[in-house]
């Protein structure tokens, strides 16, 4: 940068001041729509920072409008589970309370008064009850029928043949 | 500061100061449409900054601003200007005046009319009455019997002629 265009002293600058306003000849008339430029030059820039501005703001109230909905639809889906949780809890406590929904009349047995009073059958009574034949039963009773095996073995025999 | 009350106070400043502070960058640039230029950036800055102003003198002000703005303008055209050959830049120093250089305002005028002399027909006279003689644009349509908005066109395009010519000797000077 030249060092010969420094910011004018405060003295330079009265000193220009008082050339220009002591000579007619240095004071020159501002051309005529000088004013008008300026004033319309403003304007222009008020109105665009304006619409800048009203932007601003409608965007930001269209987003705060979409924020709100998105928070209230959240909010109304909180409630419904708070409400459907208690519910739960409520109907979890209160139900064994109530004498006539709950099962067993409202008295839950004990394993021995269950146990008690089922008619149960041992496993040797329901065995007692069948005439069951013993292995070697069974082979004698075939043995003297004409036997069992040798019927099996003409069986296995055509079946070879065949 | 209201905005009303703020253009109110930016219009009795330039009412006040315009031809002082359209001089002062006139004799600071040496260049009649950059003068104007910065002269108007002056009243803009200064309705801007009409809050911060302490009040103490108004002219010193905004000659100040003025000021600080032609300075701030011959920087950047020193930057803009094309590069010359070493010898040429060397003549160049030695003929500056200083820091505190200024333009005789006569010369200033002086090459405005002859810029404004070689426009082409029908903006000659017209640009010579406009920025020569500071005749307003209605008293232009009265003299010379044109109408007031053909005037006004014309003295728009004799601007733009004369901006170029100048910012062209500027280079070539």
């Amino acid at each position: 940068m030249s060092k010969d265009y420094e910011y004018l002293s405060d003295e330079e600058l009265k000193e220009l001041m008082e050339a220009i306003e002591g000579d007619e000849d240095e004071m020159v008339s501002a051309p005529e729509d000088f004013e008008a430029q300026v004033l319309d030059f403003i304007e222009e820039q008020e109105k665009i920072t304006q619409k800048r501005n009203s932007k601003q703001v409608r965007f930001k109230t269209v987003s705060g409008k979409k924020d709100d909905k998105k928070a209230f639809d959240y909010a109304i889906y909180c409630a419904k589970v708070l409400v459907s949780v208690a519910a739960a809890i409520i109907l979890l406590i209160i139900l064994p309370q109530i004498s006539g929904i709950a099962p067993f009349g409202g008295s839950v047995p004990s394993r021995e008064e269950v146990v008690s009073t089922a008619n149960i059958v041992t496993k040797d009574e329901v065995l007692a009850g069948y005439n069951t034949k013993s292995r070697e039963e069974v082979l004698n009773e075939n043995n003297d029928e004409g036997g069992l095996l040798p019927k099996l073995q003409m069986i296995f025999d055509h079946t070879r043949e065949g | 500061m209201g905005e009303t009350g703020s253009k109110e106070k930016l219009i009795e400043l330039m009412n006040r100061y315009k031809n002082l502070v359209f001089s002062v960058c006139l004799k600071l640039t040496g260049d009649y449409f950059a003068a104007e230029d910065i002269a108007q950036e002056t009243f803009i800055s200064a309705y801007q900054h009409l809050n911060d102003f302490d009040g103490a003198s108004e002219k010193a002000w905004l000659c100040r601003i003025a000021s600080n703005k032609c300075i701030d303008y011959l920087r950047s055209a020193e930057r803009r200007a094309v590069p010359v050959s070493e010898e040429a830049l060397l003549q160049n120093e030695e003929s500056r005046d200083g820091p505190s250089r200024t333009f005789e305002t006569r010369d200033v005028l002086e090459q405005v009319r002859d810029n404004c002399k070689a426009l082409p027909d029908g903006y000659s006279e017209i640009s010579q009455m406009y920025f020569i003689k500071g005749m307003t644009a209605k008293e232009i349509a009265q003299v010379t019997g044109i109408p007031l908005k053909t005037v006004q066109t014309k003295i728009y395009r004799a601007r733009e002629m004369l901006k170029k010519t100048v910012r062209k000797e500027d280079l070539l000077a």
